[in-house]
């Protein structure tokens, strides 16, 4: 053996201590050292696969091979070029969907770009979702994406984007929208500012794929009134709950589509007007 | 249940006595009486918060048989070192961005409180933090730890720890070959 001879009578205080401390000292390292501790002996070997918290550096990690339950990413980024990028995370998406994960999202990146999903196509094609969340995400233009269709057996969608460049994912996601079949299972409904495109098309579109639906969550991070509205009423029977987050000066829109609203669903649920600070 | 009323009386007046005092004693393995804030230990400790609560706290000295002396005075400095730190602005607002991590790093005078430690002083203080169940204790002795595994092989984490390499040649191999992910860049 190469190591410590010349100290043998020593105790190893280390691998006496319990799982849960150890795994305490694991959090603190990368997860690529938490794994390589694997190799020390017996006492280590998968260790590392308990622990809740995989602290890794995407740039630098493959996908791991144990199977993914749920997977989300909270990174914060600097704001250089070179810190996150889709290509670092896609494996771990990729990977995620074919353990058939349930739950799936990309949140909360500091980065002031969107992340581009450009040469990805058909991300998030997975019948086993059922919460997917994206936020601060860009995709193509031109890939045909059903991310939409593919969500038939989620309960809860986060779709915003709250970027300038945000136009590119509205028009994929609109595109998609004809595709959607229902919505069974949906109870939670997040939107983002491009649910108003085309008189709150969007909107109505997937309230009224989702039956099932208990609370829709709509959110409007710019100020600018404009939106037309069309009629047709359908009922969302469990529909309990609207939340709309807007600027104090945006009080027009929301008024707006309020009167949308209250043109299509009948009986209207609770609906409650938030602002959002600046 | 009948009392004598004499001795009810030295109970009660012995029970306010020690509520009122704002410090505890504690009594290592060994026999040694140390004093620690109330507060700071019934803040940083939940085993010693439910014996305050519960009132089995001993004015003579709360006895403690797991835990040695050098590790219970370890354990009484820092509470009283604790008492008197005002958090940093770094940590607060480390706790704000990432605010769901269950573990915090610890801070610049917890760092020297434990980089001044020998080695079986350190997991003697683990224990003891898991024995009373000292939950910021524990961050800075497990980060100590950890940081004593960074960036070392791990022949050379071995050599730290004395940890005993029971595995084959082949086995090892064979972990290796399947976490080969991990140690692309050796």
């Amino acid at each position: 053996m190469p190591s410590s001879n010349h100290q043998k009578s020593a105790p190893d205080r280390i691998s006496a201590l319990p799982d849960e401390l150890l795994l305490h000292v694991l959090y603190f390292l990368t997860m690529q050292e938490a794994v390589k501790t694997s190799v020390l002996s017996r006492r280590w070997q998968n260790l590392w696969a308990s622990l809740m918290w995989l602290n890794f550096d995407a740039a630098n990690s493959l996908p791991v091979l144990v199977p993914l339950d749920a997977f989300w990413i909270s990174a914060a980024c600097d704001n250089s070029d070179d810190s996150l990028d889709y290509s670092d995370i896609h494996p771990w998406i990729r990977h995620a969907l074919d353990s058939k994960a349930w739950a799936l999202g990309i949140l909360k990146h500091s980065n002031p770009k969107p992340l581009a999903m450009e040469g990805y196509p058909f991300p998030f094609t997975s019948v086993y979702l059922k919460i997917l969340g994206l936020c601060h995400c860009s995709i193509d233009d031109w890939v045909q994406c059903n991310i939409l269709s593919a969500l038939t057996n989620a309960t809860s969608l986060t779709l915003v984007s709250p970027s300038v460049y945000e136009d590119v994912v509205p028009k994929v996601l609109r595109r998609d929208l004809p595709r959607c079949g229902t919505f069974s299972k949906l109870k939670r409904l997040h939107l983002g500012e491009w649910f108003l495109s085309g008189g709150c098309y969007p909107l109505i579109y997937l309230l009224r794929c989702s039956p099932g639906i208990e609370k829709v969550i709509l959110q409007l991070d710019k100020i600018c009134p404009r939106c037309k509205e069309a009629t047709r009423t359908f009922g969302c029977e469990k529909l309990r709950k609207i939340r709309i987050y807007c600027h104090m000066q945006d009080g027009i829109r929301a008024k707006i589509i309020m009167f949308a609203l209250s043109t299509h669903i009948s009986p209207l649920p609770s609906i409650k007007i938030k602002p959002i600070r600046i | 249940m009948e009392v004598d009323k004499g001795k009810g009386e030295a109970e009660e007046t012995r029970k306010v006595a020690e509520a009122d005092r704002d410090t505890v004693t504690l009594k290592s393995s060994d026999g040694k009486l140390f004093e620690v804030s109330k507060e700071a230990a019934a803040r940083l400790s939940t085993v010693l918060a439910g014996m305050i609560a519960g009132g089995s706290i001993d004015d003579n000295g709360t006895d403690l048989k797991q835990i040695g002396s050098e590790a219970l005075e370890n354990v009484v400095d820092y509470c009283n070192k604790h008492a008197n730190s005002i958090p940093s602005a770094a940590l607060i607002s480390s706790s704000i961005s990432f605010n769901t991590a269950p573990f915090k790093e610890p801070e610049e005078w917890e760092r020297k409180f434990v980089d001044r430690l020998s080695h079986d002083a350190l997991f003697d203080l683990v224990e003891a933090a898991n024995f009373l169940g000292m939950e910021r204790l524990l961050d800075v002795t497990c980060h100590k730890i950890s940081e004593m595994m960074k960036g070392k092989s791990p022949d050379q984490i071995r050599e730290v720890f004395n940890i005993k390499n029971d595995y084959t040649k082949e086995e090892l191999e064979e972990i290796r070959q399947e976490l080969a992910w991990a140690f692309y860049d050796d």
